[in-house]
């Protein structure tokens, strides 16, 4: 028969498998070639010199500054480049009963190809809008303001937002705005894009209107809190039935039917329990990205131009900045701790 | 005579010795984020050096205000409109320097992630730097060093006064 403590094991054995499986289900992320000193920041905050050979695992983030870049390769199926002055993460989420996992160009720039035609791909993009792709050679850009612009070289890119959805061949392009809107699709051959120059532009436009652009952070942040509304909401009633399922497995003194009920009713309400954690933590997590790689970067911008003009127009901003900080920590704050930050 | 003279030898070594020891063990136990010359060379170098140099004298992550920069390319946007705007620590003296601990954290800023970069960023050595200048009463965040030069962590102001 099962003891108390044996089903305490038992949980920390199906906890540790959880983790597990969410690391070892994804696609080991290897570092293959460096320039310069990026920087790796792990999982619980941990900054630290990337290094050859380095497993870049679920949860971390590449820095890359002016004169730095990475290729990253995962196996044989895709090869990533981080280019110089970006943030690179991998996340991950539950999407129709699987783990996929996220690769984000937080800021700057990644450039990915992707050698499989078949089987399952992870999900792409930059902090407001993610792809699908199907063996794929792409760029993508993050803008300043939250905005992405996709460059398919080769295959195809599917892009799918709430209010757009959008299909990329070879050589064409696409800006997606932080709000979600795809704009027209375009030929790149004879008008080469260089990420500089787009982020120049959007930089341009973004401090036209700064107040604006906090509309948008405001929208890109209410999208991803419906996201954890979702998945708080489904992780209080995975955890819910799965403690009523754990008082009875605890109650049954027939060990047979203890290891039966634990198998078939209680393992599967805890693995959704985990699920549901894992998703409601990438739109916290998502939340943050915006808030650090967006909002921050305006912040420096108005900051540091207005150090000695403050006028009407920069309160404004100021006022706008402060209560749309205040929102995020009380949206996104209880579910994110000191080692995200 | 001959042993006078060398048991005199030795006192003089020991003393010089010693001396020795008391100055450098001085010079060492007050690291350069904390010593009121260096933080005035890393202030001279602020308001005088180029961007490059000071994304060098720049600790990253960076702290302005309540905001946490990862990215050597936002500490240079930084930099570069500060200095693009005419504002430099300029006639700057210090008022203060004390040890930043974590639990300083609401002297910068009163919120989780401020908190969080006082616990996890800062150099064991760091230090709350109270500077006042023609533009008012800055708090700068140093520690860390690059050859003689504390390294800034971060800074805050002008305080309303």
């Amino acid at each position: 028969m099962f003891n108390q403590s044996s089903i305490q094991r038992f949980i920390a054995v199906l906890g540790f498998g959880l983790c597990l499986l969410f690391t070892v289900s994804a696609q080991n992320t290897e570092v293959s070639y460096i320039e310069g000193s990026p920087r790796l920041r792990d999982g619980a905050g941990a900054l630290s010199i990337l290094d050859y050979g380095i497993l870049v695992r679920t949860g971390d983030s590449i820095i890359t500054g002016r004169s730095d870049q990475v290729e990253l390769i995962q196996g044989d199926a895709a090869t990533i480049t981080v280019w110089p002055d970006t943030v690179f993460t991998i996340r991950e989420m539950q999407v129709e009963g699987q783990n996929e996992q996220v690769l984000t160009a937080a800021a700057g720039a990644v450039g990915m190809r992707f050698n499989r035609l078949a089987g399952r791909e992870p999900r792409v993009g930059t902090v407001a809008t993610v792809a699908g792709i199907r063996g794929t050679e792409l760029r993508i850009y993050a803008g300043p303001d939250g905005s992405s612009l996709f460059v398919v070289d080769s295959g195809l890119v599917f892009i799918e937002t709430d209010s757009s959805a959008v299909e990329l061949g070879p050589d064409q392009a696409v800006e997606v705005s932080a709000t979600g809107l795809a704009g027209e699709v375009f030929s790149v051959i004879g008008r080469e894009t260089s990420h500089a120059d787009w982020v120049d532009a959007r930089t341009q436009l973004l401090l036209k209107d700064p107040v604006a652009a906090l509309l948008d952070v405001r929208f890109m942040l209410s999208d991803f809190r419906s996201g954890l509304e979702e998945w708080v909401m489904k992780y209080n009633e995975a955890k819910i039935q799965s403690d009523a399922a754990y008082a009875e497995l605890v109650k049954i003194e027939d060990k047979e039917k203890q290891t039966e009920y634990r198998d078939e009713v209680w393992t599967p309400l805890s693995i959704q329990t985990g699920n549901s954690v894992l998703n409601y933590r990438y739109y916290a997590l998502s939340a943050l990205s915006i808030r650090r790689y967006v909002l921050g970067p305006l912040y420096v911008q108005m900051r540091s131009r207005n150090m000695l003009k403050q006028d009407a127009s920069y309160q404004t901003f100021m006022d706008e900045y402060a209560a749309l900080l205040e929102e995020f920590r009380s949206d996104f704050g209880p579910y994110l701790n000191s080692l995200d930050y | 005579m001959k042993t006078k003279r060398s048991l005199w030898g030795i006192s003089l070594a020991l003393a010089f010795s010693l001396l020795a020891m008391l100055s450098f063990a001085s010079c060492s136990s007050v690291p350069p984020s904390q010593k009121a010359s260096r933080v005035e060379k890393l202030v001279e170098e602020l308001n005088t050096e180029d961007t490059e140099r000071l994304i060098e004298l720049s600790a990253r992550p960076f702290l302005l205000d309540a905001e946490i920069i990862n990215r050597e390319e936002d500490v240079r946007i930084l930099w570069t409109n500060l200095r693009d705007s005419g504002f430099s620590f300029a006639n700057a003296y210090i008022l203060s320097i004390d040890p930043a601990l974590p639990a300083h954290f609401a002297r910068f800023s009163n919120d989780p992630e401020t908190q969080a970069y006082f616990e996890k960023y800062l150099s064991g050595d760091a230090a709350l730097v109270q500077l006042q200048t023609d533009y008012g009463r800055f708090l700068l965040l140093t520690g860390s060093k690059l050859g003689r030069i504390p390294l800034i962590y971060g800074f805050t102001g002008p305080e309303v006064q």
